[in-house]
């Protein structure tokens, strides 16, 4: 058991699966709960005991098919994550969980605040509503900094 | 092309020669410089291996659980031959052999490191290096989550270690990775079951390496607890060494000890392995509590620099403060009201639209992280808020959250002796008492929560004079309370609970009572470190003496516990009414003042009245307790 929860977190890197929908990609929803209840009061009401860990490292594979996996960012899988966080630093224009992103897309240091303004003002284009996914969040993100002369460049 | 042929011939006669002439030799040779230079009693080598010193004898065990870890058959309790199977594997001929090199490749780093040998083959190890390549690190920070509100069991706490990233993105410490290691523990454990294992074995640990914002996630916004980070002065080198050695760990088995050998003890093992002279491990053989064990290592002078990370209720009791009562009255009804987000914040100055509409938010990511659901009823809501934010450009301007003063390693050290004198219905008495962890509320506040406690094999002991005896007077096997009060927008419980073993007169007869005691209810703060709380109790009592051997009560108390830097006082009232087994009343009136020596030492006064059906009981007590 605990042999092969290694071996698989070694070959397919699965820390995101619990998040991944049965289909190919990032499933998680803004505003959807994540986190098994079960876990939260195990882990808080002992120093840190859990059984879900893995040596998964920062870019994953879902193995949706095991015929083709698709490999996902670093980026990705934090957006995956952290969903309601970056959705705030978006609409705010700061914190953490926005710097976060772009260090993650590899955004230089000159280009951040256009990032970071870009995702402000585009942010009802990013997050059309209140039940979107990862997924879409990251094509209508993708899309914005595109159209963008000094973001475009991160995105091929 | 002859001359090329030629050249190539050459060498691969070489390479056979330099082989199978020399590398048997080689291994030989190697062992027996190992065994002159005494490599094996070499402290880097007993941590990398995680030998002890045995209690009993001049040997050593090692911690590790697992024949997976060793080379040789006697290596769990052979440094030496340990050693000398390495060396041989790792310069062996044979590519079979060599290919240990690729599972530790920590060891044999530090091997080549001592010994220097000129020809040797590092084997190709790619599953190893692109593992390592993708860690490479700068340095490392140990990480140590506090204890949080509402939760006094999470003060015991919990430290795990993050690799700062080398790279560009390093600067930003949420791209970093945590080392942890955590009991193995099956999903739907009974918690009876898990509490018994994690306490007497039973469990296996093992280590995980996940991003650093998961942590963050877990402990920061799920849990609520501020995180201490303690930047080490490791150099890249000897991070890349301890990351060498976690991936010689990654399928080994150790047995899990809650209080001993678990999450903070193995990373000592590891900052060990790279810095065996701070001798880390030899300081806790009986209890490894985290936050003795971070002291520990601030005390050796490794971190150079703390930094506190607010958790999100921290964040949000803090900008509360930052809310006018006009804001305050808007965001209860953005929160619980139905008009339109629109229409509430209209009158609003842009600087305070924004501050409503974030706290708003962040007050429903909090509300929806305790109650995790399917979807957050509030999804919607929340969406509007972000999105009329966004078209703010006035910033909140929060104000920045001041650090505490003393951090969660710096309050008072977990064990505690006490010495007293009193009197018992008009008997003198000297009391003992002796407690191996971890905080009551009479305790020194700094560095722990207000209200919250908990204490585990709490032992006191009492000696008459007249007539001359030892008496037992009571043993708390885990006592816990949480005494939190709830604010204007978070709403809690304040709970207790209690495992003892208690001397006490029952109906006239004097009985040693096991007893367990739980209770619930509220408290409400009436200044800084000033707060009541009243807590509805029941009561179970077993002992061969009483009638049906058992007695169940149900009672009420009330608590009233004032903090200052010199002194602690509580003072507790308490009825209690045993209605099932055995039948009898009890009521308590008792008044405690702890005044504050030094961050050591204590002086502790209690006055009690007891009624216990028409009997009373006073009592007077005056304590010196030591804190080390």
């Amino acid at each position: 058991m605990k042999k092969s929860i290694i071996a698989i977190a070694m070959a397919a890197s699965i820390p995101m699966l619990a998040q991944a929908n049965p289909g190919c990609g990032l499933g998680a929803q803004v505003f959807e709960g994540k986190n098994d209840p079960g876990s939260h009061i195990m882990a808080a009401t002992t120093n840190g005991l859990s059984g879900n860990q893995t040596f998964g490292m920062s870019t994953g594979t879902l193995g949706c098919d095991t015929s083709k996996k698709i490999t996902f960012s670093a980026a990705d899988l934090y957006l995956n994550e952290n969903m309601e966080k970056v959705a705030r630093g978006m609409a705010t224009g700061e914190g953490e969980a926005i710097n976060t992103l772009a260090d993650l897309m590899g955004i230089q240091a000159e280009d951040k605040a256009t990032f970071i303004t870009a995702t402000k003002v585009n942010f009802g284009k990013i997050f059309k509503g209140d039940s979107v996914s990862a997924d879409d969040v990251l094509a209508s993100l993708k899309s914005i900094m595109q159209k963008d002369s000094s973001l475009a460049k991160y995105v091929s | 092309m002859i001359r090329k042929f030629l050249i190539s011939f050459q060498l691969i006669f070489l390479y056979f020669v330099v082989l199978n002439v020399n590398a048997k030799p080689l291994a030989d040779s190697l062992v027996e410089q190992a065994s002159h230079l005494k490599l094996a009693n070499n402290p880097a080598w007993l941590a990398l291996l995680h030998y002890r010193k045995d209690t009993i004898g001049s040997g050593f065990t090692s911690e590790a659980d697992d024949v997976r870890f060793f080379l040789s058959a006697n290596g769990k309790e052979s440094p030496e031959e340990e050693l000398f199977a390495n060396i041989r594997s790792f310069f062996s001929v044979d590519e079979r052999h060599r290919k240990k090199q690729c599972q530790f490749p920590a060891r044999y780093h530090w091997i080549k490191s001592q010994l220097n040998p000129d020809t040797f083959v590092n084997n190709e190890c790619e599953e190893t290096n692109k593992w390592l390549a993708e860690l490479e690190p700068r340095s490392m920070t140990l990480i140590f989550p506090a204890s949080y509100i509402n939760s006094p069991s999470s003060m015991f706490g919990h430290t795990l270690l993050r690799v700062n990233l080398l790279n560009e993105k390093s600067k930003n410490p949420l791209t970093g990775y945590s080392i942890s290691y955590a009991a193995n523990v099956p999903p739907n454990e009974i918690g009876l079951l898990f509490a018994y294992r994690g306490f007497f074995g039973g469990y296996e640990g093992e280590f995980a390496i996940v991003p650093y914002y998961k942590k963050i996630k877990e402990y920061s916004e799920l849990e609520n607890r501020d995180i201490w980070e303690y930047e080490l002065n490791l150099t890249a080198e000897e991070s890349r060494q301890i990351l060498r050695h976690v991936w010689e760990l990654k399928d080994i088995i150790f047995e899990y000890y809650f209080f001993t050998e678990n999450c903070s003890y193995q990373l000592l093992t590891l900052l060990e392995v790279v810095r065996p002279e701070l001798k880390l491990r030899e300081k806790f053989n009986y209890k490894a509590i985290p936050a003795d064990t971070v002291r520990a290592v601030v005390n050796t002078g490794i971190v150079e620099k703390t930094v506190y990370r607010p958790s999100g209720t921290t964040i949000l009791l803090n900008r509360n403060r930052d809310l006018s009562t006009a804001e305050k009255a808007i965001v209860k009804d953005l929160i619980l009201g139905e008009e339109k987000v629109t229409e509430l914040i209209k009158s609003l100055t842009p600087e305070s639209k924004s501050k409503v509409l974030e706290y708003s938010y962040d007050y429903f990511r909090y509300k929806f992280s305790k109650a995790p659901g399917i979807r957050d009823n509030n999804a919607s809501r929340s969406y509007e808020l972000l999105r009329l934010r966004s078209s703010q450009d006035e910033p909140a301007n929060w104000h920045d959250i001041k650090e505490p003063e003393i951090r969660d390693d710096q309050g008072h050290e977990t064990s505690r002796f006490a010495v007293g004198v009193g009197q018992e219905n008009n008997m003198d008495y000297l009391s003992l008492k002796i407690r191996p962890a971890y905080h009551d509320v009479l305790d020194p506040l700094p560095g722990y929560g207000f209200g919250a406690q908990i204490n585990f094999l709490d032992l006191s002991l009492k000696y008459f004079s007249e007539p001359e005896k030892l008496e037992f007077d009571k043993l708390t096997f885990i006592n816990i309370s949480s005494m939190t009060p709830s604010t204007d927008f978070i709403s809690t419980v304040s709970w207790a609970a209690d495992v003892y073993a208690e001397r006490k007169v029952v109906n006239n007869t004097e009985l040693d009572v096991l007893a367990v005691k739980a209770g619930g209810g509220k408290s409400f703060l009436l200044s800084r470190h000033n707060m009541i709380s009243f807590l509805a109790e029941g009561v179970l009592e077993t002992e061969g003496d009483l009638e049906d051997g058992y007695s169940l009560g149900a009672g009420v108390m009330f608590e009233w516990l004032i903090a200052a830097d010199w002194a602690t006082s509580k003072l507790k009232l308490e009825s209690i009414d045993f209605r099932a087994g055995e039948e009898y009343r009890t009521g308590l009136a008792e008044w405690q003042v702890s005044l504050h020596l030094s961050k050591k030492f204590d002086l502790r006064f209690k006055v009690s009245r007891e009624k216990n059906q028409q009997l009373y009981d006073s009592q007077y007590e005056a304590a010196l307790h030591w804190y080390y």
